[in-house]
């Protein structure tokens, strides 16, 4: 895939602006504050119809005006495509949640409308590294589901409505739990319609267990493979899923010597998992919810199930996200990051068009060099820099240099062999 | 300048019906203004008579203004089936097909904690007691595939198999004359798992 044009207008600190991109590196140089990662956040809002950086839209219009228009120029599965968004206040002045101002916005892909961002699936596909991508280590086991659910949903069509009717459910099921909690005494009849939310969720959620386990298992030796290289052989990266158990579930562990064979085994080897069937995955969950059902009760939710799952990644056998060092994290998301391009190159039969956002920043020498080094000479680069010291000079070499000033692309030029 | 207070209550009754916002209540509400004096009382009898005459169903839960409803008092229908749906409207749409033959029982919602809908809300105790007391053959759950659907089926299920009927869910699958390139993946993968042979 291959962004030959982006054009902006109104969006964030850019006027009007008209961007070319060459077919394979593109540097975006600039000081802080200039707008470089802007030109990338525009990419991916064509891309997926949602920017990471803003859940409030309105955001992205430049200050004082009404709307914004984001256009880009892509070939994508051996043809010229455009995608256009217009993002426009709405004129009611209603506020979101948040409290910022609403916005609606009109999607066309090759002139055709679209109804939502879901129109926008599969047209043009980023795979981005930056910064924020460390909570991947550093974050909560919710930005780690995040990634695993995204990568199950580009290979699973269904992946995506079964999550959400499992979230449903989890809702439905919280709701009883309150209603439980407030009446203070349960009924037989009580039991037996928990039970069948434990049924619902304990179906869907091996099934979203498995997909995982599935997903995990095709990411895992590639990931591995590149950790190897990062670290030059002397890492070895591993994989765990969980199975959630409260802290207070966890401190009775602690406490309870014989709670080994009372209890069920709360962290599972992914390739455990993978050999289990589906069903005996869902008795497991069916088992969990007997055994919390009066912690759940209590603290009225649903302490068990996918939605509170974790992976855990380890080097060396000791977990990243405790023991690894910074650098250790670093080269983890690296590694996952580049499994995650490797995989959604094999899906879509060419390589999706690669976004680094100032990462140099967060690696070495080293693992900029390896960076470098793995992506595909023939896979378009974007990369958002303040300085070129980082680059080797064979690497720039050819390289498109795009200068950013004050919401201006100052100069395009490419570099020649010095 | 506010609409004069019999207009404006008017309009806030209108207002208070599912999918009606301030703009379709007007509209209404003006509509019966220019109506003459005859149709508005024939309207205003019409919403008195349904309220006072529909009820449902002692039998089966069906709203109908005789009770045992029609369908049950039927001798042509077969006793020993029942069909269950989730709303009175359910009942009306099965018996545009002509197919079915047997009873209905209407359950008056689904199991939806959120809505405040549990098992005791429902005729579900009751449809217990028919298929007991009537040695009901055959269970055909008729409910939509919702999230709230599943678990009301799921539920039924667990307490009408000890009592021996054959318990049945309609299939899922493509509307007919549809396309399949139009279908939703969920739908077409509903309709895979449930092929039979031809």
């Amino acid at each position: 895939m291959l962004v030959k044009k982006l054009t902006i207008t109104n969006f964030r600190n850019y006027k009007q602006e008209s961007v070319l991109f060459c077919q394979d590196r593109n540097v975006i140089i600039g000081e802080n504050a200039q707008g470089k990662t802007n030109l990338l956040e525009a990419i991916e809002y064509a891309s997926r119809g949602r920017s990471y950086r803003t859940s409030t839209e309105s955001e992205l219009i430049y200050r004082g005006e009404d709307f914004a228009v984001v256009e880009v120029d892509f070939v994508a599965r051996d043809y010229d495509q455009k995608i256009q968004i217009i993002v426009r206040k709405k004129t009611d002045g209603g506020k979101t949640a948040s409290g910022g101002q609403k916005s609606e916005k009109q999607i066309k892909v090759n002139g055709v409308p679209k109804g939502n961002t879901r129109g926008l699936k599969g047209h043009l596909v980023t795979v981005g590294f930056k910064s924020q991508d460390m909570s991947l280590i550093r974050g909560g086991p919710a930005d780690r589901r995040d990634w695993i659910d995204d990568i199950a949903s580009m290979l699973s069509a269904g992946y995506k409505t079964l999550l959400s009717r499992y979230e449903k459910a989890v809702t439905q099921r919280n709701r009883l739990l309150k209603t439980f909690f407030e009446r203070g005494h349960l009924t037989g009849s009580d039991i037996d319609e928990l039970k069948v939310w434990d049924q619902q969720l304990a179906t869907m959620g091996a099934s979203i267990i498995k997909h995982r386990v599935r997903c995990l298992a095709e990411a895992l030796p590639i990931a591995q493979s590149y950790q190897e290289k990062i670290s030059g052989s002397r890492e070895k990266l591993t994989a765990q899923y969980y199975f959630h158990v409260s802290s207070a579930e966890e401190r009775r562990f602690d406490d309870d010597e014989s709670g080994e064979e009372s209890e069920p085994s709360v962290s599972m080897e992914n390739s455990d998992l993978l050999a289990m069937e589906e069903r005996e995955i869902a008795l497991r969950l069916m088992q969990l919810f007997k055994q919390r059902r009066s912690d759940e009760i209590m603290r009225r939710q649903t302490l068990s199930g996918p939605h509170r799952d974790d992976v855990r990644f380890s080097i060396d056998e000791s977990d990243a996200t405790a023991f690894g060092s910074q650098g250790q994290q670093r080269s983890l998301v690296l590694a996952l990051k580049l499994s995650e391009l490797k995989m959604v190159s094999e899906h879509l039969g060419e390589p999706p068009v690669l976004m680094l956002d100032d990462v140099m920043a967060e690696l070495d020498l080293r693992r900029q060099g390896f960076l470098m080094e793995s992506v595909h000479r023939d896979m378009q680069t974007l990369i958002t820099t303040t300085h070129l010291d980082g680059f080797e000079k064979e690497w720039l070499t050819g390289a498109t240099l795009i200068s950013v000033v004050n919401g201006h692309v100052d100069k395009s030029e490419r570099l020649l062999p010095i | 300048m506010q609409f004069t207070p019999p207009l404006a209550r008017l309009i806030e009754h209108f207002q208070r019906f599912p999918g009606v916002g301030p703009k379709s209540a007007q509209r209404m509400a003006f509509f019966v203004l220019g109506m003459n004096k005859e149709d508005v009382g024939k309207f205003a009898d019409a919403l008195v008579d349904a309220k006072e005459r529909v009820k449902h169903c002692s039998r089966c839960y069906h709203l109908s203004a005789q009770d045992p409803c029609e369908i049950c008092m039927s001798e042509r229908r077969e006793p020993l089936i029942i069909c269950v749906v989730a709303d009175s409207k359910d009942v009306i749409a099965l018996e545009r097909t002509r197919e079915f033959k047997g009873r209905y029982h209407v359950l008056t919602g689904l199991i939806s904690p959120l809505e405040g809908k549990g098992p005791d809300q429902l005729s579900i105790r009751e449809l217990l007691n028919r298929v007991h007391s009537d040695g009901i053959k055959e269970v055909i759950l008729a409910i939509n595939p919702t999230i709230e659907g599943d678990a009301t089926v799921l539920y039924l299920n667990n307490l009408l198999k000890p009592l021996g009927p054959k318990i049945t869910r309609i299939a899922f699958g493509l509307p007919m004359g549809s396309d399949l390139e139009y279908a939703d993946d969920v739908t077409l993968s509903r309709a895979m798992e449930g092929r039979r042979e031809v």
